[in-house]
């Protein structure tokens, strides 16, 4: 079998524009194949530029080249074809990436959004666990005693700029100004999938921050309340008026779709 | 593979996403009809798939059509450096058995081709070399996912745009050495043929009809279009299959021609791009082109192939394409040339390089007359790969450069 494996070995580092031996794939060989790995860049950068339109917008006048050399470098190992989007923030985060287009002022955010833009495209690969009730009204989720948790069409992120905002203004109409204007903010997203399968998005604050943190591995929702008092120190004035709050977000979660119980 | 076992699904349509609530809008109508009697699925696209591509799946899933998965990346032409098989993406393979009987598949399918090679998908089907090797690395992959599956598997002939190594044998010696070894079936891509007969210069009738026809339990019929570049290279190629046409007249008649030798379990067309093109109305009187050759020929085929076809499945055929199949298989040659006719029907030549030109959509027919026979198919590829010899032409091949010549001067 070894010729056929040399002879696919060479082959592949042709794809992945890595030196090849041409006692084993001629340079004539090499211009054939051309066509292939010309078919599937064309095809790769169709998908890309609907999977990043964002980024596609950033990137405009480079795209061709960063899409080959994207898919000569991170040449995918899922046989699921949209996986092949899944390193390109990791890519556009490399030295070797902002050294090579260094001149081009490229927002240091644009991995972010990269990631941003993959996470509203895998959301969709993951299975909907069963839901609690749509009902919001019926839910009496503190008085149930059931564990609850989010369910897996959600992703959580810290990231080191305004990403909502850069996304809320990139996906406008409105033509892009400075992209430099977005300065460092951290932010915590939660990212999931709604009911209605529309990819939404919570701006998280601290204290939302830690419920879901909790919310993600189970919790009753009498446990979550008394961990959430004792983490950020409520005491026993302000009880009623944090628990009427924490109803109303756990309610909100359930409206979107994305709690379910065990 | 026993052919005979296997269900007849008659004429079919491959889902896509883009055409979903046509299809169901279609499916949904209570009037019989005999247009789309199954669909063909991606499987890749729906394994470890939740939310909306799931929901569109259990959709069509619920419209009680079969439904008949065609993969891509099972990757059956991929070697291993120490094993007499592939080292398969068991990942891959467990989603799609799950699916597999979740579709209640009579049988499931990929191309002649390669697509992974070590852990990475290079999302493209990759020509293999036509050489003794593969046949054997192809058909151990074949019988273990045959055996993993518990499901017949059927390869499809592939467009190809070049040799990317020197082939020991003929395209069908190939093909048919395979299907002998692996006993597995074919899905005969018509198009392709007819795409390969022009971009390698051969006659896909003398192609159809040196294959071993007996294995063909599916036929897949698209459109192509003309010329491709390399964006990458100096390099470009005649027609480039694409799935995005509508089917040309001389694949049809291609068609009609096969659909006379054998009498397929399934026939399907394949649409990929360009759905706004004529509408879904568009898609169906493309089907209602291949019901019709269907009809016709079925009628023919039962009159007259009853022997050459899946009748003669298990018995030891001495005669006909099979017999001819197995003589080739053990004459295999290294000079990569395709096939050659032992009598010339000239008139039938003429029709065919005509019909080559005019579905090519070449300007003129300079291409033809240009054609170095010589050179044809035989890149020197690799180091131990021996030059190819310098050979006479043969009288086909001297008939076609005449035919070509005249069509120059008219």
């Amino acid at each position: 079998m070894a010729k056929l494996y040399r002879i696919q070995q060479e082959i592949k580092n042709y794809f992945m524009g890595k030196k090849v031996n041409p006692k084993i794939l001629s340079p004539e060989s090499q211009k054939e194949l051309s066509i292939y790995k010309s078919l599937a860049i064309d095809s790769l950068n169709s998908t890309m530029r609907k999977i990043f339109p964002l980024c596609y917008k950033i990137l405009q006048d480079n795209w061709n080249p960063i899409i080959q050399e994207y898919y000569e470098t991170y040449p995918s190992n899922s046989a699921i074809y949209n996986q092949v989007a899944k390193s390109f923030s990791i890519y556009l985060k490399d030295w070797k990436f902002r050294w090579k287009y260094r001149n081009e002022n490229y927002p240091k955010w644009l991995f972010e959004l990269a990631e941003y833009e993959w996470v509203e495209v895998d959301l969709f690969n993951y299975y909907r666990d069963r839901k609690i009730s749509d009902d919001s009204s019926d839910s009496n989720l503190k008085s149930s005693g059931e564990l609850i948790r989010l369910t897996k069409a959600h992703k959580v992120y810290r990231f080191d700029y305004p990403i909502s905002k850069i996304v809320e203004h990139l996906s406008s109409e409105r033509q892009i100004y400075n992209l430099t204007y977005f300065k460092k903010a951290k932010e915590r997203l939660l990212i999931f999938r709604d009911r209605y399968d529309k990819i939404r998005y919570f701006l998280l604050s601290d204290g939302s921050y830690y419920l879901i943190d909790k919310l993600r591995s189970g919790t009753n929702v009498q446990d979550l309340y008394k961990k959430f008092y004792k983490k950020f120190g409520i005491t026993e004035v302000d009880i009623d008026s944090t628990e009427a709050k924490l109803n109303d977000l756990l309610i909100n979660f359930t409206k979107e779709g994305i709690l379910t119980s065990s | 593979m026993d052919k005979s076992k296997l269900k007849y699904f008659g004429l079919g349509l491959g889902y896509r996403r883009e055409i979903r609530k046509d299809i169901i809008e279609f499916l949904e109508n209570p009037i019989p009809q005999t247009l789309i009697q199954w669909l063909e699925i991606v499987p890749e696209n729906y394994i470890y798939k939740g939310g909306l591509p799931r929901k569109n799946f259990e959709e069509i899933l619920d419209l009680g059509v079969p439904l008949i998965p065609h993969s891509v990346n099972l990757s059956i032409a991929s070697a291993s450096r120490n094993k007499k098989r592939l080292e398969f993406d068991f990942h891959l393979l467990r989603g799609l058995k799950e699916l597999f009987d979740e579709i209640k598949a009579p049988w499931f399918s990929d191309h002649l081709s390669c697509s992974r090679i070590g852990d990475h998908y290079f999302q493209e089907l990759i020509p293999v070399p036509f050489t003794k090797e593969a046949v054997e690395v192809i058909s151990n992959n074949i019988k273990f996912l045959e055996d993993y599956f518990q499901l017949p598997f059927l390869f499809e002939n592939p467009s190809y745009y070049s040799h990317i190594v020197k082939p020991e044998m003929r395209e069908t010696t190939f093909i048919n050495s395979i299907l002998k070894k692996a006993k597995c079936g074919l899905l005969l891509d018509v198009n392709n043929v007819f795409v390969n007969s022009v971009n390698h210069r051969y006659l896909p009738k003398q192609f159809i009809d040196e294959l071993d026809l007996r294995r063909v339990v599916q036929i897949h019929m698209a459109g192509h279009r003309k010329g491709y570049k390399s964006k990458l290279a100096n390099h470009e190629i005649k027609i480039l299959d694409t799935h995005g046409e509508n089917m040309r007249d001389q694949v049809l008649d291609l068609f009609s021609y096969t659909m006379k030798k054998t009498r397929p379990k399934a026939v399907l067309l394949e649409r990929d791009s360009n759905f706004d093109n004529e509408g879904f109305e568009g898609l169906t009187d493309e089907l209602k082109k291949l019901r019709f050759i269907m009809d016709s020929k079925l009628e023919f085929f039962q009159e007259n192939q009853e022997n050459t076809d899946e009748s003669a499945e298990n018995s030891e055929a001495t005669s006909s394409a099979g017999a001819i199949n197995e003589a080739n298989a053990d004459n295999t040659r290294a000079e990569g040339v395709q096939a050659q006719p032992t009598e010339i029907d000239k008139e039938a030549l003429i029709a065919q390089a005509q019909a080559s030109i005019d579905n090519a959509g070449m300007d003129d027919a300079g291409d033809i007359a240009d054609v170095n026979f010589d050179a044809m198919n035989l890149p020197s590829s690799t180091a131990e790969a021996p030059a190819p010899e310098k050979k006479e032409k043969s009288n086909l091949e001297n008939d076609i450069d005449t035919l070509s010549q005249e069509f120059m001067d008219l």
